[in-house]
């Protein structure tokens, strides 16, 4: 479970907040897609819930506990993907994983579903390779794997589906799935509205640091009801006041057929 | 279109603004300037001895009536210092380049690639050769009295000195990436290099004092030189050409124009030759990266997982040791004490004031235990490693932020890791002395003792400066550990501390405290002084890892 209060959030040398009083929450058992365009806050937002950035105002809740107040037991149910992976280039893949699985005291019998990870995710083969030789994309999977190890309640990913590919996405998302179904919290940021729209079970969309609609896709579909049958996309387009240049055709339909 | 690139990686390798940065300088241009004069001052007493010797060197060749003893001296020498500046030089720019991969999509052949990477290469090696060239060259000229055809060798003698080192230079990594293809330690051999680099300092300097020292005795400095001059007619039997260079460089008559170009004639073909024949090889591997691909049949992870601190302690390790740019500076900071000794045992090895002299008459001075604890206090507080702790982790700090595990605890880590290093310093410098043989068991005990709890305070400084400012936006490792001032800055600070408790030791044993009694009293307020510090850290530690901000 994720509990926003009226997080805000400037950074130094900006007068605009990046975040603005956001308010929002996520339940056990939910997928909760962060929608937004470029520069919304995203990332602002998702580092503030795993305490890499700390709110100027309000409070923010995980599993009821108080981000802020008690970073390292927050810290304890919280699985990051950071949307650029930097992970220490000189160290393995297996020695990544086994300095995640000493620091959160997980024990050698929980590490057999990392093992399936590395294999679905076809890591095994590296798995004794500095990080530095690993493509963006694998450096990707080994952030995603070393995010599980400890099998966090909730699990929070920026961005992950970029830079995948097709087969390593669809394993990704049901990941996602199947973690929110055993009872865990998924909270991701995408730029990809069919994803959201196939695997969310609410979505918010945030814009210029404001959260401007949140709720099941048919709620917020209905919130902004002009159409019937209106697309994720159209409807994003609408919210985010998106002007399209000149001369440039809308694209008719849903992209719903989009099997992703 | 060769000469087109070539010039743009001139001027792309001589950006001092890039180059400065990496350093850690910054790209104010008043910093830029003083650095330069620095570089120069630098230089000033270094051109000023090659004179000298130089000097002395022509007087006693002309008395034993060997006139052509400097000109050969000069091309091997210079020869000899190009391969030793020219390896590491061409390792860097073809085997660790970056720019590599950007001109290898550009439509050029291997050759001029290649070209292209030497050219700069070249001009920094003419600039290092020039340092020793000229003053020697001059000197030899203006005592025997040369003519303008000896200048107009000497130019084209100096000029076209590197290129047969590059190329022998480029044939030596060919086989190197040949027979390392299949290895994974890539990095290894930047590590190795700077090694063999450091060893040709020693070596030169082992030579230089040599000739400082029996220059008062021509005689005895000629047959010193003896064994140098049969060394180069060896090498100039191997490559005739070199015996061509130091005939240009003997006299002045007109015909010796004919041996210089002869030389520059044999070097281009040599440089030109041997780049055509392994740029290929060369390009081609360098940019390869080596996956050690090992597939395993049975379950993958198989970790243990360790406890929290020895898995922090272990990361702190696997970052230092695997990355050359900090390893280097560790293993150097390792090396200072026992390469010392030998630098200095090497040069004054007969003298009267030789070392192990001094070091007899020093045996017994009651003085010598705080005095070498001392320096090995300074030798701790400059080692870099605490002191850039934090900001080795660079952009991967956030995996310390993400980890469940308190702040205090992941720098008392730092702490240990560095007190473990300050402890490996401390134990080359005991078995350094132990080999002199200058301190009794008694003394050792005490200095061992003393210089441990020393560390303690002197690790805290190198952690409180550099959390109270990491530098964690780094691009280059450089920046990170050589770079980077924290380690100045904790330098300084430690050293005061160490002053300051040499000062009290003083005052004990002013006060008529014995030294052992002073010694004991000192302890307990390096004891308080570290209790301080470390409640200091631990409260920066909370404080710094909550703010920093991504
Ligand atoms: N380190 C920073 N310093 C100053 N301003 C920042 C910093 N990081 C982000 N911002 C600003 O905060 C706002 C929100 O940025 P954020 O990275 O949260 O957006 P985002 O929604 O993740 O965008 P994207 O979809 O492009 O990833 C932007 O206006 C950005 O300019
Ligand atoms: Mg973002």
């Amino acid at each position: 479970m994720i509990e926003l209060r009226s997080v805000s959030k400037s950074y130094a040398r900006s007068d605009k907040p990046a975040v603005d009083s956001l308010d929002l929450e996520v339940k056990n058992g939910e997928v909760f897609g962060f929608l937004g365009p470029n520069g919304a806050g995203k990332t602002t937002t998702i580092k503030m819930i795993i305490g890499l950035l700390r709110p100027d105002r309000g409070s923010i809740r995980v599993e009821g506990i108080d981000v802020v107040k008690n970073p390292i037991s927050a810290k304890r149910v919280l699985g990051y993907v950071p949307d650029d992976v930097d992970i220490w280039d000189k160290v393995t893949g297996r020695e990544y994983i086994r300095f995640l699985a000493s620091v959160y005291g997980v024990d050698s019998k929980n590490l057999e579903r990392v093992n399936a990870l590395l294999d679905a995710f076809e890591l095994s083969p590296v798995i004794d390779d500095i990080v530095q030789n690993y493509s963006h994309g694998m450096k990707q999977k080994l952030a995603i794997i070393g995010s599980l190890v400890h099998n966090p309640p909730v699990w929070i990913l920026d961005e992950p589906i970029v830079g995948l590919d097709p087969r390593s996405s669809f394993i990704l998302k049901g990941l996602m799935r199947s973690h929110a179904s055993s009872g865990g919290t998924v909270f991701f940021s995408t730029h990809v509205l069919e994803i959201a729209e196939r695997i969310c079970d609410t979505i918010g969309i945030i814009h210029k640091g404001k959260l401007i609609a949140a709720g099941t896709l048919e709620q917020v579909k209905e919130l902004f009801a002009s159409k019937e049958n209106q697309s994720l996309e159209e409807l994003f387009l609408e919210i985010t006041g998106a002007k399209l240049p000149p001369g440039t055709d809308r694209i008719p339909g849903s992209l719903g057929w989009c099997d992703v | 279109m060769t000469l087109r690139v070539i010039w743009f990686l001139i001027k792309a390798q001589f950006n001092l603004a890039a180059q400065l940065e990496l350093l850690g300088i910054g790209r104010k241009q008043k910093y830029k300037h003083l650095f330069l004069l620095l570089i120069v001052v630098a230089l000033v007493p270094f051109v000023t001895s090659i004179a000298v010797s130089a000097r002395a060197l022509t007087i006693a060749s002309s008395m034993v009536g060997a006139w052509d003893l400097p000109a050969v001296l000069i091309v091997s020498l210079s020869q000899i210092i190009c391969v030793f500046f020219g390896i590491p030089h061409v390792l860097s720019s073809l085997y660790f380049s970056k720019d590599l991969k950007r001109l290898k999509v550009l439509p050029l052949t291997p050759f001029q690639i290649a070209m292209g990477e030497l050219a700069p290469l070249y001009l920094s090696i003419s600039l290092i050769l020039a340092v020793f060239f000229w003053p020697f060259a001059a000197v030899t000229g203006i005592s025997f009295h040369m003519g303008p055809i000896f200048w107009l060798n000497a130019v084209l003698v100096y000029l076209f000195s590197p290129l047969v080192p590059l190329g022998l230079s480029l044939l030596c990594l060919t086989l190197m990436m040949k027979l390392t293809e299949r290895l994974p330690g890539k990095d290894f051999f930047r590590v190795l290099s700077s090694l063999i680099f450091f060893a040709a300092i020693v070596f030169f300097q082992s030579i230089n004092a040599n000739i400082g020292t029996s220059l008062s005795d021509p005689g005895r400095l000629v047959s010193s030189l003896y064994g140098y001059q049969t060394f180069s007619s060896r090498l100039s039997r191997v490559f005739p050409p070199l015996q061509w260079a130091a005939r240009a460089l003997s006299s002045d008559g007109p015909y010796t124009l004919w041996y210089s170009l002869g030389f520059l004639a044999a070097s281009l073909a040599f440089l030109t030759v041997v780049a055509a024949a392994v740029s290929n090889i060369v390009i081609n591997l360098s940019a390869e990266t080596q996956l050690r691909r090992r597939a395993r049949a049975e379950q993958i992870v198989q970790v243990l997982p360790d406890g929290v601190t020895l898995a922090l302690l272990r990361r702190e390790h696997w970052n230092l040791t695997r990355t050359p740019a900090f390893l280097m500076t560790a293993i150097m900071n390792l090396m200072v004490v026992p390469l010392l000794l030998l630098v200095s045992r090497a040069a004054t090895s007969h003298g009267p004031a030789s070392l192990p002299g001094l070091l007899n008459q020093l045996r017994g001075n009651s003085l010598l235990v705080p005095a070498i604890t001392g320096f090995s206090g300074l030798l701790v507080a400059t080692n870099q490693v605490p002191s850039t702790a934090v900001s080795r982790e660079g952009k991967s700090f956030w995996i310390s932020r993400l980890i469940p595990v308190p702040p205090e605890i992941q720098v008392n880590a730092k702490l240990l890791y560095g007190m473990l290093y300050g402890t490996a310093q401390l134990l080359v410098l005991l078995i350094s002395v132990c080999f002199f043989r200058i301190l009794d068991v008694a003394s050792i005990a005490r200095l061992a003792s003393l210089s441990l709890a020393l560390t303690l305070p002197l690790t805290q400084i190198g952690l409180l400066v550099d959390l109270l400012h990491p530098r964690l936006q780094w691009t280059h490792p450089q920046q990170a550990m050589k770079g980077n001032y924290n380690g100045l800055i904790a330098g300084l600070l430690g050293a005061l501390l160490v002053a300051a408790l040499a000062g009290l030791f003083w005052l004990f044993l002013r006060m008529g405290l014995g030294m052992r009694v002073a010694t004991l009293a000192v302890l307990p307020v390096i004891g308080v002084i570290s209790a301080y510090l470390q409640a200091a850290v631990r409260r920066l530690a909370r404080s710094q890892y909550l703010q920093l901000e991504f």
